[in-house]
């Protein structure tokens, strides 16, 4: 009988039973055949040797290469290694807390910027003239003593952000107006004014004292009624 | 930490959890043997270690996946033959655009080919230490066709299945079978012929039959 399992072995079925790759069933009549058949014996035999000789030639071939080659290698490996952790690292760091919320107001922060911008832009405005020291009374003895409003400045800042004319205001507590002064050349202004002066005495005539908290003006009162004045 | 001399497993799970020296020891065990398997495929020195080290940079990027369903160098070696083959198509050599699996020997027969001076040589790693015979080797390797010699060192040097190979390259397992068939035979005949031609004074098993085809 002739069945599958004990019919003629074709070349490349040699060679997939010499590489393990067939049936278990056909595995085992090739198996017989061979011991029974020298020639298919012969060319399996060779296979083998075949094998051995090209796995003994590319060793031979590694072999050959000098031990500082592979590390070379290595090192390169280190530091491929290395770099892959630290761009990890800097993957799996999570954004903080203000990042994120910095993040979320994204679509906000050039309208924002805008409205800081023109903010400032008063700011700058209102400190200008709030620095000029004649002007200061003014603007305080307005606000504190009479109901007149102050001409608020064209874009009206917030009142966080108008420091100026709190400061002049608080500077003169009582809310005692001071008289204007027109024909009063600008001083220096001091730093402080720690001393406490309620009387003057000036080459025997009498005097009276104006504090504004940051300015102290001394009026000195002559025969004629001129003025002079002293900054302390 | 785990020892230098730990089998594979427990280098592995060792270098999973951070362990460098368990990594440069898995790198220190397979070196040569997957310098061999590049070199076998691609036959330049710097380009076997080119994919040498790419291989090993790719195992260390993916050992948190490896689960060890297969062994580590199995593992190992399908990804060095998957560089291999991928470093071949990028060269575009031209080798093996019109492939054709049955080149060479069959186109005079069917018939195994005249395989006794392969046979005279006895021993396989005693013979390859003689220069000639190893140079032949190496020669009959390096002329074969790339799809040739990528079945033949998957084969015979990594010991890759033939659904591995199959997959690596993708085709069936049909074609595998068939191409490593054809491969063998073109190995056997070009390694045939230069034995044949092998001066006397060779040594590791040159076989009487040898010295006189040469000298007739």
């Amino acid at each position: 009988m002739n069945t599958e399992a004990t019919a003629g072995v074709n070349p490349e079925e040699l060679h997939a039973f010499f590489d393990d790759e067939l049936p278990a069933d056909r595995a085992d009549a090739i198996e017989r055949m061979l011991a029974e058949d020298s020639d298919l014996g012969a060319e399996h035999e060779q296979l083998g040797l075949m094998r051995g000789t090209l796995r003994a030639s590319l060793e031979a071939e590694a072999e050959a290469v000098p031990q500082a080659r592979f590390e070379q290698v290595w090192d390169e490996i280190d530091r491929a290694i290395e770099r892959d952790a630290r761009l990890q690292a800097e993957a799996d760091r999570s954004p903080s807390v203000w990042a994120r919320v910095w993040a979320a107001f994204k679509p906000l922060r050039l309208p924002a910027l805008a409205a800081a911008g023109a903010a400032a832009v008063t700011l700058a405005v209102i400190s200008t003239d709030s620095e000029d020291p004649n002007k200061t009374p003014a603007v305080a003895s307005v606000d504190e003593t009479s109901d007149a409003k102050p001409a608020a400045p064209a874009p009206a800042p917030s009142e966080a952000e108008t420091p100026e004319p709190t400061r002049l205001a608080d500077a003169n507590p009582g809310g005692q107006a001071t008289p204007p002064e027109p024909e009063i050349a600008p001083m220096p202004v001091p730093e402080s004014s720690e001393a406490e002066i309620h009387e003057i005495d000036f080459g025997g005539k009498n005097g009276r004292i104006s504090n504004t908290g940051t300015v102290t003006v001394l009026y000195v009162e002559d025969v004629e009624a001129t003025s002079s004045e002293r900054s302390l | 930490m785990a020892s230098p001399d730990a089998d594979d497993q427990q280098l592995v799970k060792a270098a999973q959890a951070g362990d460098r020296r368990a990594f440069q020891a898995l790198y220190q065990r397979y070196e040569r043997k997957v310098y061999a398997v590049a070199h076998g495929f691609l036959r330049n020195q710097e380009d076997a270690l080119d994919v040498l080290q790419e291989a090993f940079i790719k195992v260390h990027r993916y050992l948190p996946n490896f689960e060890g369903q297969s062994s580590f160098y199995t593992w190992l070696y399908r990804i060095v033959a998957n560089l291999c083959i991928d470093h071949l198509r990028r060269s575009g050599r031209k080798k093996d655009v019109e492939f054709d699996d049955r080149l060479r020997h069959d186109a005079e027969q069917d018939a195994a080919p005249d395989l006794s001076p392969i046979s005279a040589l006895g021993d396989p790693s005693a013979a390859v230490k003689n220069k000639e015979i190893l140079s032949a080797v190496q020669e009959s390797l390096g002329r074969l066709s790339d799809k040739h010699r990528a079945v033949i060192v998957m084969r015979e040097l990594q010991g890759l299945s033939y659904a591995e190979m199959a997959k690596a390259m993708n085709c069936s397992k049909g074609t595998i079978m068939s191409r490593l068939f054809h491969a063998r035979r073109n190995m056997q005949k070009l390694l045939s012929e230069r034995l044949e031609y092998m001066p006397p004074s060779a040594e590791g098993g040159s076989a009487d039959s040898m010295t006189q085809e040469a000298a007739s």
